[in-house]
């Protein structure tokens, strides 16, 4: 068998490859070439690393699970505290560290929701077309019609607050996204000539779904995600800040900046580090999707 | 005859990730006032790239220009400035394009994109002598009449998606000679258009190429159609030109093997020849272009001088001129 | 042009109804009591059921569906809980304050997303358009609420050159209302002293508000102006010696900005939902403000009311930048 396959393709992996290979250094070039796209893979890296290793990392992993140390209340930055102490005299770095997996779950489960949703349902718009799309893409647009952050509010109103109900209000308001995307790029598709063709030999719909489809929604759809992770982590801090998130004083960074809110101006560290902590995040995956988008899907730019 | 425009050397790289493509490889072409040019090629050969460089309209960085000369007048038109354009463009020389579709702005009337073009070019000349609104609309009327146009005054006031593609290819055409150019180039104006409007724009252009008093360059992969307007053509083959003579000896007694193959591939209505001769091979890989001529590989005359040595573009008589080693 | 605008009305009717309908199911078919959390947690069974009638939440549901589109259709978007006044009042009352915030913003997000953007465009890989590239890229990662608390931080209480928050100070009486907006009635009424008061206080609110929308519509423009820069036409005007200098202002802009228009009609929604944050920030008695509070308290009459508000604005400027698209673009007026 192995000599077959050496007879077959004498030149080796690499040259019958040579084209693939020449597609993933072009890619890497480019990647590699804009400092904005290498910012943001590094700090997405950075903080997934910090979430993964969390605990480990924090200084001081009692203070991130409700300890009290009065005597080492609003402590200013220093070499003990990096990032200062809060009201509770705990130190705000380990917080800011163990925060970093709530904020990059919750993130991940309002992204893989939406997009659970989402997907399916725009190939199933695009690809059948006539009266069905015309009705999932209606509903769609009027779930679009208002601002996410302004309906997410009134779902966690009518649920009541908490980090749970806020995940599922995020979640709500974000699929609508996904299906515009995937329909629209299933509607070009279904144009395309390829399809048309495995139509004309008799291939069935699942098979041109899956096989011809789904594979070329791939660049776009991790281009939004990666995008999403950043914005969905950002709304879930804002729900967080406006009390109706998570609550304190379980570790997440918009809710460490709704309590830090009454300290300020004298106390300005507590509400600093968290909100850096926010930027960063979202900063990354912005600036990592949108050098993605660059190289996968050149012509959406900006879009 | 004085020469108008006369391209030396002409050499030019297009720079990219896989390395530079060796675009144009020392173009020797000259033009006369008045005369008329066909350049012809396959797609890739080049010909677009020349004549957008006799425009200054490639984009540097990709292009590069690697030596050579655009004398057109006076000026060499690889160093010329933004000022010199603003007298050169329009005014001297003209262009015409391949899709009328798309050369048109869809969200400007007819009206305003003509008279913009007319107004641009008051600018460089003297104050006495500039036209005001009213005769800047009257005189764009008049060269949308010029091109055969009816209801002229009417269609300034419409959009380009109101027009056919024939109307639309004579509103480039009336804009592109409104500054009565000297030189005006055509890159493969009728491809885009069905076959009998195609007829049509070429006897508008031939009609006021005569009547002006122009001189032209017209690019096409279409040998009839640069037939029926050119008194003379250049065959262009993977950046180079190959061979340079009148139509009509050019049509008769082909010299260079790639011309007689392009020639042997038309369709032949009247003759006797029943089969369809194609050139075997396709166009070279200009990032790695074949050594010595780049026509070799598909040469049925090749031998080893082809491989090594480049043959260089020689007179045969006073207007015919040939790259081959073995004419 | 006829057709094209009563179609757009059709579709903003029916965008109406629909975004009723979504918020009547979040709040009906929601699990948990809405009697009980309306109630409170130390409510007694009694309280709860006497909750329940007044609100005609023991009807059925298609009951209560045809009870709300009919109030709503009224005018009626009940009483708020906590201040027992008709929310409809309250919307009417606190939304001008927020209109006012959002137009300033709007305002600042064109004047410098789109001059920039075609900048950054036009010098494409300059110093410009990197800068820009950082910024518009930054701006929208940059949370609204954090960003508001360190300019205030910075300009009202290190440098004290802008009040911290509110619309006036507290002891300065609002120009006597003629549009509500108080930039524009103290104008109108001439009280200039007023006007530079209300302007000093809108500025970081309106800044912090209108940044992730000005980054978003540079970076649309930045995009939108280099495809059409190379776009045919613009080789075309080129070539016919079309100064450069028009050449991006008209040819090119005009084109540009259909894209644009689009992105500043959802960022205008967008605007419209981050009031909740920056009016919390700045003590913004807008319609935000009124929604945080009132969810606070599980008053949700409130908060429904603001969303459908909302929502309603949304749909409206989509619907005038429908209308701007027909205006702009002649393919679709005269077809």
């Amino acid at each position: 068998m192995a000599s077959d396959t050496t007879s077959v393709a004498p030149t080796g992996w690499r040259a019958r490859h040579a084209g693939t290979i020449r597609q993933w250094r072009l890619y890497a070039h480019l990647f590699r070439r804009s400092f904005s796209s290498m910012l943001g893979l590094f700090l997405v890296v950075l903080f997934l690393v910090l979430a993964a290793a969390g605990p480990a990392l924090a200084p001081y992993p009692e203070d991130t699970m409700g300890a009290v140390h009065l005597d080492n209340r609003l402590k200013p930055p220093s070499l003990t505290h990096p990032f200062g102490t809060d009201e509770m005299g705990n130190d705000i770095l380990s917080r800011v560290i163990v925060g970093t997996r709530t904020s990059l779950w919750i993130g991940l489960i309002i992204t893989g929701v939406a997009a659970l949703i989402g997907v399916p349902l725009g190939i199933f718009a695009g690809y059948m077309g006539g009266r069905i799309r015309e009705v999932i893409m209606r509903i769609t647009d009027v779930f679009l019609s208002v601002p996410g952050l302004a309906l997410a509010l009134a779902i966690v109103a009518s649920l009541g607050p908490g980090i749970t109900n806020c995940v599922i209000a995020l979640s709500l308001v974000w699929w609508p996204g996904y299906v515009r995307l995937i329909d629209s790029k299933t509607l070009a598709l279904k144009e395309e000539l390829y399809i048309e063709a495995a139509r004309a030999i008799g291939a069935r719909t699942p098979r041109i779904l899956f096989h011809h489809i789904l594979p070329n929604c791939v660049s776009p759809l991790i281009v939004k995600a990666s995008m999403d992770m950043g914005m969905a982590i950002l709304s879930a801090a804002s729900l967080g800040f406006i009390g109706l998130g998570a609550k304190p004083p379980s570790p997440e960074w918009g809710a460490m900046i709704s309590v830090a809110r009454s300290y300020m101006p004298d106390w300005w560290w507590y509400a600093l580090f968290p909100g850096l902590a926010i930027y960063l995040t979202v900063l990354g995956f912005n600036l990592f999707g949108d050098g993605l988008r660059d190289i996968l899907d050149p012509k959406s730019r900006g879009r | 005859m004085s020469s108008l425009l006369d391209i030396r050397d002409y050499r030019l790289d297009f720079d990219t990730f896989d390395g530079a493509y060796k675009v144009l490889d020392g173009i020797d072409l000259s033009l006369a006032e008045g005369e008329t040019l066909g350049i012809v090629g396959e797609t890739g050969c080049g010909k677009s790239v020349l004549a957008k460089s006799i425009m200054g309209l490639l984009p540097s960085p990709p292009a590069r220009v690697l030596s050579g000369s655009i004398m057109f007048e006076e000026h060499d038109l690889l160093k010329a400035t933004a000022a010199d354009w603003r007298a050169i463009r329009g005014q001297r020389i003209a262009m015409i394009f391949q899709d009328p579709m798309t050369f048109l702005n869809p969200v400007l009337t007819i009206g305003q994109q003509v008279c913009d073009v007319i107004a641009a070019q008051q600018g460089s000349k003297p104050k006495a002598a500039r036209l005001d609104r009213a005769a800047i609309r009257a005189h764009a009327t008049r060269m949308l009449e010029l091109v055969r146009l009816p209801d002229a005054a009417e269609l300034l006031n419409r959009y380009p998606h109101q027009l056919s593609g024939g109307m639309r290819q004579r509103v480039l055409i009336a804009m592109a000679l409104s500054g009565s150019p000297r030189l005006l180039i055509a890159d493969e104006p009728t491809t885009a258009l069905d076959v009998t409007i195609q007829a049509q724009v070429l006897a508008l252009i031939d009609d006021l190429v005569q009547r002006l008093k122009l001189a032209v360059i017209m690019i096409s992969h279409d040998l009839g159609a640069v037939a029926a307007v050119c008194r003379r053509i250049a065959v262009m083959y993977a950046g180079t030109v190959v061979e340079d003579a009148p139509t009509a000896e050019l049509l008769a007694r082909p010299r260079h093997p790639y011309t007689k193959g392009l020639l042997a591939a038309l369709p032949d209505i009247e003759g006797d020849q029943a089969t369809l001769v194609g050139i075997a091979g396709s166009i070279p890989n200009l990032l790695t272009p074949p050594q010595g001529c780049r026509f070799h590989p598909r040469c049925p005359l090749a031998d080893a001088r082809c491989r090594s040595e480049k043959p260089l573009l020689r007179r045969l008589s006073d207007t015919h001129r040939v790259a081959c080693h073995h004419v | 042009m006829v057709l094209f605008v009563g179609k757009r009305l059709v579709l903003f009717g029916f965008m109406l109804l629909g975004l009723l309908t979504i918020m009547f199911l979040i709040t009906n078919v929601a699990p948990g009591d809405p009697a009980k959390l309306m109630a409170g947690q130390n409510a007694t069974q009694d309280m709860v059921e006497t909750i329940r009638r007044e609100y005609g939440l023991d009807k059925s549901l298609p009951e209560q569906y045809a009870v709300y589109i009919g109030g709503v259709l009224r005018g009626d978007l009940g009483r708020s809980i906590v201040s027992t006044k008709p929310v409809v009042d309250e919307l009417l009352r606190y939304f001008p304050a927020t209109l006012e915030l959002v137009l300033v913003a709007m305002g600042l997000g064109i004047l410098i997303g789109v001059p920039f953007g075609m900048l950054s465009a036009v010098y494409r890989d300059s110093w410009i358009d990197h800068a820009t590239r950082i910024f518009s890229v930054s701006g929208v990662a940059l949370p609204a609420f954090w960003f508001g608390l360190l300019l205030q931080l910075y300009f009202a209480v290190h440098l004290e050159w802008l009040p911290v928050s509110g619309r006036l100070e507290l002891i300065t009486p609002p120009p006597e209302p003629i549009t509500r907006l108080y930039l524009v009635d103290s104008l109108l009424r001439g009280e200039f002293d007023t006007f530079r008061e209300a302007l000093q206080h809108i500025i970081l609110p309106a800044l912090v508000l209108s940044f992730p929308c000005l980054a978003s519509i540079l970076r649309v423009n930045r995009a939108e102006m280099l495809e059409v820069l190379q776009s045919d036409y613009i080789v075309a005007a080129r070539a016919n010696g079309i100064p450069a200098f028009r050449i991006i202002t008209v040819y090119a802009l005009k084109n540009a900005m259909l894209p644009t228009l689009a992105i500043i009609g959802l960022r205008f929604g967008w605007m419209l939902g981050s009031t909740v944050l920056v009016e919390t920030v700045f003590d913004w008695p807008g319609i935000g403000l009124y929604a945080v509070q009132s969810a606070l308290y599980s008053d949700f009459k409130p908060v429904l009311g603001v969303t459908l508000l909302i929502g309603f604005c949304f749909i409206f400027i989509n619907f005038l930048i429908d209308l701007a698209y027909g205006w702009l673009d002649p393919r679709l007026r005269t077809q």
